[in-house]
């Protein structure tokens, strides 16, 4: 079992680290398992598993959900948010600051991806905030750190990920991520609020004073959007459609939209096609890899094993899960998301469950953990994004995030002593 | 590097895309007609019974065709993700027989997964195989989908290698990875 696990554990490393694709990886490593540690046959089994992860109707969710955000990323969606929130932000200390965590947590309603939401923000917030003298260190860490929150604010991809791999319900996925997504909201404008009344020399003037009606009529443009959110969560929390149902109603409401503010032709209809074939893609081939991975671990019993021995270790729950964030957030390092997701719930979740600790909970700690791997260098999405639309040094940005990944720590910690942040509304729905 | 099969790579994406629109489609059509009938119940009519039968079970097996017919065009557009954190650091040389190796796991496994996918396809038709629910679809269509977007991927690992070797072997030395794209 040891000489097992070594040359997994080599292999694992040997073939990420030389640039072998996520997904071969995942295939290569299920191979080697099977192939040297079993006697089962090892082809059979690797097509009838790619096969069996890659047709069901929740995972029709992931494409569809990827759509909308490709869509809305096209649209004219971050002006009309900034247009509509800044006039609300100006009194508050922090003032315009937090148009990036406010606007970053509703675009995160709508999309399912990090990346996205920090290069849809940005490349609207950081010129206007610049050009009315904010705090560029503090441009860059809020919007770094609040894009995170594609992750968990539903529709998430990467929840989708976790629900399809652990066969957990995406719905209940979904709606566990709502509190614990505005938790850190709230914890990111303090933060802010904080600062800025540390700092109040660096928090240029507000720009001038509007009336409420000229306020009200602004926030008119936030409409569309808020409808979109409502139609898409609402829907799924009241029962009244399934995720996949949602999504695909919400890929035609975001075609209407963006049709109405007129960012939509047939260009570029087809080139948010093509985004949501690349990136629906990729993921559903790691699936595919993770779900074969998944089935060769459990035929060479290595994540049961590795449960047992971690069980005859005593850990209380809390060591257990110091234990597993410090070894994420050093995955994360190194590895996106979404592959340290699949290779998670490959090999450890027997032991999370032998732990006695609740998989909707797990997922959602899982998902905060990773978002804080998108802002770590050197390998964080996010500091990739903003160094794209920046052209600054990665080190430099991620400094600037830095604060923001002690909050999400602080998150982490919140909903370990209170884990009702995350079960209430799962329950509170399974319970109407 | 050039990709000389990039106009079925595209055709590929371009099945992806459709298989996309209809399950979109689809989908919508079932909401709006349960929608209806909701409205018209509330009303005090009967029903219409809008229900597009076996939705569920169509839109998995597109999904296949979305998932696997893109494969290709997502990798010669750098889509699928790896780590080019120590390889990126390597001299053009050493890069390019790194690359090679990448590539030639990569390669290995997917023709491996395509003759495997090619007997599961060849059982479905032999026993006939059909889904489990209402549809009733023989199972080999939605896997004829699979084998031909896996065959494409390899078609695509194949072109990919066999350049990478003519370099790495005459001129590696002027060797350009492109990562962008790349995570």
């Amino acid at each position: 079992m040891l000489l097992m696990m070594m040359v997994l554990l080599l292999a694992l490393f040997l073939m990420l680290g030389s640039g072998v694709w996520v997904a071969f990886t995942l295939l290569g490593l299920g191979w080697l398992g099977i192939s040297q540690f079993t006697s089962i046959p090892v082809g059979d089994v690797m097509a009838s598993d790619v096969w069996s992860a890659s047709y069901s109707w929740e995972l029709t969710a992931l494409p569809m959900f990827i759509w909308m955000g490709e869509i809305l990323f096209r649209s004219r969606l971050a002006e009309d948010m900034f247009t509509g929130l800044s006039p609300w932000m100006q009194r508050i200390p922090g003032r315009l600051l937090h148009t990036n965590v406010v606007g970053c947590g509703l675009f995160a309603a709508v999309s399912g991806s990090s990346a996205a939401t920090c290069a849809t923000m940005g490349k609207m917030t950081i010129p206007e905030l610049t050009r009315r003298g904010y705090d560029q260190h503090l441009i860059l860490g809020t919007l770094a750190g609040s894009a995170t929150l594609g992750l968990l604010i539903p529709p998430s991809i990467i929840l989708i990920v976790f629900a399809v791999a652990t066969d957990q319900s995406i719905a209940r996925l979904f709606m566990a991520g709502v509190f614990p997504g505005l938790m850190l909201i709230s914890l990111f404008a303090a933060y802010l609020m904080f600062w800025s009344w540390r700092n109040p020399s660096r928090v240029p003037p507000a720009d001038e004073r509007t009336t409420l009606g000229e306020k009200i009529r602004r926030s008119r443009k936030l409409i569309p959007m808020m409808g979109l959110i409502v139609g898409v969560i609402g829907s799924i929390y009241a029962g009244l459609a399934s995720p996949t149902e949602a999504a695909a109603v919400g890929v035609v409401l975001s075609l209407v939209l963006a049709r109405f503010n007129g960012a939509l032709n047939w260009s570029s209809f087809m080139a948010a096609a093509m985004g949501t074939v690349r990136t629906s893609c990729m993921i559903s081939f790691i699936l595919a890899g993770a779900s074969f991975l998944t089935a060769a671990m459990g035929f060479t019993r290595l994540p049961g094993e590795l449960a047992s021995w971690i069980g005859t270790m005593d850990l209380s729950p809390v060591m257990l899960l110091a234990a597993l964030t410090l070894f994420f957030i050093i995955l994360g390092c190194f590895l996106d998301g979404i592959s340290v997701v699949v290779l998670t719930t490959a090999i450890m979740l027997p032991m999370v469950e032998a732990a006695g600790i609740d998989l909707i909970w797990f997922g959602i700690y899982l998902v905060i953990v990773v978002e804080m791997s998108q802002i770590t260098p050197p390998v964080g999405f996010n500091l990739f994004v903003l160094q794209g639309i920046t052209g600054k040094n990665i080190l430099q940005i991620a400094r600037a995030a830095l604060p923001f990944f002690f909050l999400m720590l602080l998150g982490v910690v919140l909903i370990s002593l209170f884990p009702q942040i995350v079960t209430y509304l799962p329950d509170a729905m399974s319970n109407r | 590097m050039q990709f000389r099969l990039n106009p079925i790579y595209k055709l590929g994406a371009y099945g992806s895309v459709l298989c996309l629109c209809l399950i979109c489609g689809l989908i919508t059509l079932q909401v709006v007609g349960r929608l209806i009938d909701k409205l018209l119940l509330s009303l005090g009519h009967d029903s219409l019974g809008l229900e597009i039968p076996g939705l569920s079970e169509a839109s998995g097996f597109l999904l296949v065709g979305v998932s696997f017919l893109g494969l290709a065009y997502t990798f010669v557009n750098g889509g699928h993700i790896r780590v080019t954190l120590l390889i990126g650091r390597l001299g053009p040389k050493a890069r390019a027989f790194v690359e090679l190796g990448c590539l030639s796991i990569a390669l290995a496994l997917c023709s491996y997964l395509a003759w495997n996918s090619f007997w599961l396809v060849e059982d479905s038709l032999a026993f006939d195989e059909v889904s489990y629910g209402i549809l009733r679809v023989p199972l080999w269509i939605p896997q004829a989908a699979m084998l031909s977007g896996i065959v494409l991927f390899c078609l695509s690992l194949l072109e990919a290698w066999l350049d990478v070797l003519v370099t790495a072997l005459l001129r590696p030395s002027t060797f350009q990875a492109n990562d962008t794209g790349h995570e």
